[in-house]
């Protein structure tokens, strides 16, 4: 054996690109994942909350290289003739060519809809409103606030639920609208910006994904590279009470009900974690 | 639990009649109008056929799903049912018995009253099997509701999703139940997952009856004997 | 109807200030008192600039500025192979797209890209194409997007995009001339101001310039410019001011 390296030596980052799940399979036998986390670790999460002055209310998220900026502006429009009390929630997420290589110019693509969908249900569903819709009333039948959440990814590596449900709450917490009235008179809305006040909010909502390794393995917040090698993924979003506000299993493979409850079970520790995370970030 | 707790005469673990035609559509390969009572999906299963080139995939089919809701043009929602679908999809096919094809599947929901999802996926299992795909397994998918009181409703109707504390949506393949399709949202403790997980589980045993019944009383019309499961 | 995204209502407008507020509006004190700007700069100063190259992992090269408040992602993906029905082209070809956030000004900005933005793409095409060695690389396209978080103040935006896309380029290892250093200029109530925050562009009468420098090279590649100006000043300010971003790009390369 000789020790210079010859130019047709497989290395490991060769092998990486050809075999990419014999690599994983390798790398995971020793007990540690290719970024050198334990399976249940998730990436350095860091969330600033604030950091937007155009916007009613912000926040930047990070997990590991994953980077999501939400931004709420507040909006005045009529309400729907049959909820004519309520506001509206319009949550949308855009995974541009920015981020990264994967996503085309253009309209949102599957993935940024999926995800768009899934925070929309998040409100929508049963009593687990995130937003109260009813205090988004100005003047019933005539006026009602619109609070768009737009989420833009800056970088995208894996995971982008849990970072864009962790981003939508921290600035939707961070959110501050003026207080407005109708002027009867002349029918329009008027709005005193240096009089703000915060939304009333549900319990806070956090999501922990994990991904479910050949049927056994429970990896926790799978990077962009682990993604397509995860035969499916289980989505959970607890909320402050220790109730579920939504559970979603995707992806082709199976999983058991102990499965499921193993990923609950872990994300109430992610949760605290987090919760902490966005209580400490806001910079008012 | 009282006999009929809910507006239709139900109880609450009694699903509605399901209803299934095969073979609907002359021109797919595969085609079945599913449905939990009003409930209407109809299904169509083209493949494995020549894929585009740069559609291919060399160890593998390519799979194409497309949903179109009852009314309307297809929104974001219709996404989140075309991922549902693709999971089922791969989860049944033997996708890599048909390298370098494409595998079509396209579901037109006909009435949407409620267990919209239940009801698509269910037309899809039914449909991949009338194509003559070979399946590993046809997943059945079965919804429940809580209402705001606590009860869980087995296949809620449109009205009564409305009013729903939290959905769930579960699909499962036979052995072992072992899911391969959660969405559930809503608000709700852990125990009362696992009831639900119950729930449905008992569901979509019966959706598999109903499968086989469907199935076996296909095969009779076209001449087959059909023995009996041991 | 835009059926990829999650539907609000038909039209939402933003709310009226209050009659006070308008009242308070109307009355803006002079942009500079004392020397002084609102934000305590100086008339020849610009804002503090805060740079990072690298940030997104996911493309070619990257760079992150901000300009005050102004924020400003880019990101530069390739050279990569011309597509076949873009057809053959000798030089390589720049891209881009640059696009406001929905939040990232005082109202909410459509999703999908508006005239003006397609113009700022453009203007920033004109501004970095002649730093390239394009005729280096035939039958490539390098795309650059520029995303804006923040918008405090649209010129200003626009030459911390310019800046901000050379950097990237440069941190992509693209092979350049030289990098090109853009600074924003305005003229408040016969005032000469260096980038010009919100505040300051909302004044009547406002003109503006952007200029896009080499310095190294002493060649200017792009001049936007609207509005009267007293050019002898205008230019030798304009000039000063990107030679001190340069300098600052200097020192961040090191």
């Amino acid at each position: 054996m000789t020790t210079s390296v010859s130019p047709y030596a497989f290395t490991a980052e060769t092998f990486k690109r050809v075999q990419p799940e014999e690599y994983y399979r390798k790398i995971l036998e020793q007990d540690v994942r290719p970024d050198g986390r334990a399976f249940d670790a998730c990436r350095t999460t860091i969330v600033n909350a604030g950091c937007i002055g155009t916007a009613e209310g912000s926040a930047v998220v990070r997990i590991g290289d994953t980077t999501v900026v939400c931004g709420i502006k507040a909006e005045v429009a009529e309400p729907t003739l049959d909820q004519p009390q309520q506001g509206y929630f319009v949550p949308n997420v855009e995974l541009g060519p920015l981020c990264s290589a994967r996503f085309r110019p253009g309209p949102p693509g599957d993935l940024a809809q999926l995800v768009s969908e899934r925070l929309r249900s998040l409100l929508y569903v049963g009593s687990s409103k995130v937003v109260v819709l009813e205090d988004l009333c100005i003047e019933p039948e005539q006026a009602v606030w619109v609070i768009y959440a737009d989420l833009t990814c800056l970088n995208y590596d894996g995971n982008i639920l849990d970072a864009c449900v962790l981003a939508l709450s921290a600035a939707l917490k961070d959110t501050r609208i003026p207080r407005a009235s109708l002027d009867v008179d002349e029918g329009i809305v008027r709005a005193d910006e240096q009089a703000t006040q915060p939304l009333t909010l549900r319990p806070f909502i956090f999501a922990a994904t994990y991904g479910i390794y050949e049927g056994r393995l429970l990896l926790a917040d799978p990077n962009a590279s682990e993604e397509p090698l995860m035969a499916s993924q289980v989505t959970v979003c607890l909320m402050e009470d220790g109730q579920l506000a939504a559970l979603w299993k995707s992806g082709g493979g199976l999983c058991s009900m102990e499965q499921v409850q193993q990923c609950i079970a872990q994300a109430r520790k992610r949760y605290t974690e987090l919760a902490s995370l966005v209580s400490s970030s806001s910079s008012n | 639990m009282s006999g009929s707790s809910r507006a239709d005469g139900r109880t609450a673990t009694q699903l509605r009649p399901m209803s299934a035609s095969q073979g609907v559509l002359a021109r797919a390969d595969g085609a079945v109008r599913f449905g939990f009572g009003d409930a209407l999906a109809i299904c169509s299963v083209n493949g494995p056929m020549e894929a585009k080139l740069k559609e291919e995939q060399l160890d593998r089919a390519t799979i194409e799903v497309q949903y179109r809701p009852a009314t309307g043009v297809p929104g974001v929602r219709a996404r989140v049912m075309e991922a549902a679908i693709r999971d089922i999809v791969e989860a049944s096919v033997l996708a890599n018995h048909h390298p370098r094809t494409l595998v079509q599947v396209t579901v037109q929901h006909l009435n949407e009253a409620g267990s919209a999802m239940a009801t698509t996926l269910n037309a899809v299992a039914m449909a991949l099997l009338n194509a003559g795909l070979p399946l590993r397994s046809m997943p059945a998918t079965t919804t429940c509701a809580i209402t705001a009181d606590g009860e869980l409703l087995i296949d809620p109707t449109a009205e009564e999703e409305a009013v729903a504390a939290s959905i769930h949506t579960m699909a499962f393949v036979q052995e072992q139940h072992q899911l391969v399709y959660i969405e559930s949202t809503g608000h709700y403790t852990e125990e009362q997952l696992a009831a639900c997980h119950e729930l449905c589980r008992a569901g979509a045993d019966k959706v598999y009856a109903f499968y086989r019944v469907a199935l076996e009383k296909k095969l009779a019309e076209e001449g087959f004997v059909v023995e009996a499961a041991a | 109807m835009d059926r990829r995204r999650v539907q609000g209502p038909e039209t939402s407008v933003v709310p009226l200030p209050t009659q006070e507020a308008l009242a308070k509006r109307a009355a803006l004190p002079a942009p500079v008192q004392d020397g002084k700007r609102a934000d305590g700069r100086g008339p020849e100063d610009i804002r503090p600039i805060f740079l990072r190259t690298g940030l997104i992992s996911q493309a070619s090269g990257s760079a992150y500025i901000e300009l005050g408040q102004t924020k400003v992602a880019c990101a530069v993906y390739g050279p990569r192979q011309l597509k076949k029905q873009q057809g053959f082209s000798e030089q390589g070809r720049l891209y881009c797209e640059f696009k406001f956030a929905t939040f990232a000004c005082k109202k909410r900005r459509h999703p999908i890209r508006d005239p003006q933005e397609k113009e700022f793409s453009q203007i920033i095409v004109q501004a970095l194409a002649p730093s390239i060695r394009l005729d280096r690389l035939p039958k490539s396209v390098i795309d650059l997007y520029v995303t804006v978080i923040e918008n405090d103040g649209t010129a200003s935006c626009l030459a911390a995009a310019i800046t901000a896309a050379s950097v990237a380029l440069a941190d992509a290892g693209v092979e350049m001339l030289d990098l090109v250093a853009a600074t924003s200029l305005g003229y408040v109530h016969q005032q000469l101001l260096v980038d010009c925050s919100a505040a300051e562009e909302a004044y009547q009468q406002h003109t503006d310039l952007i200029l896009a420098y080499m310095p190294s090279l002493g060649q200017v590649t792009h001049l936007l410019h609207r509005g009267p100006v007293d050019w002898p000043p205008m230019a030798a300010v304009g000039g000063a001011c990107c030679v001190h971003v340069y300098l600052l790009l200097m020192m961040h390369a090191q």
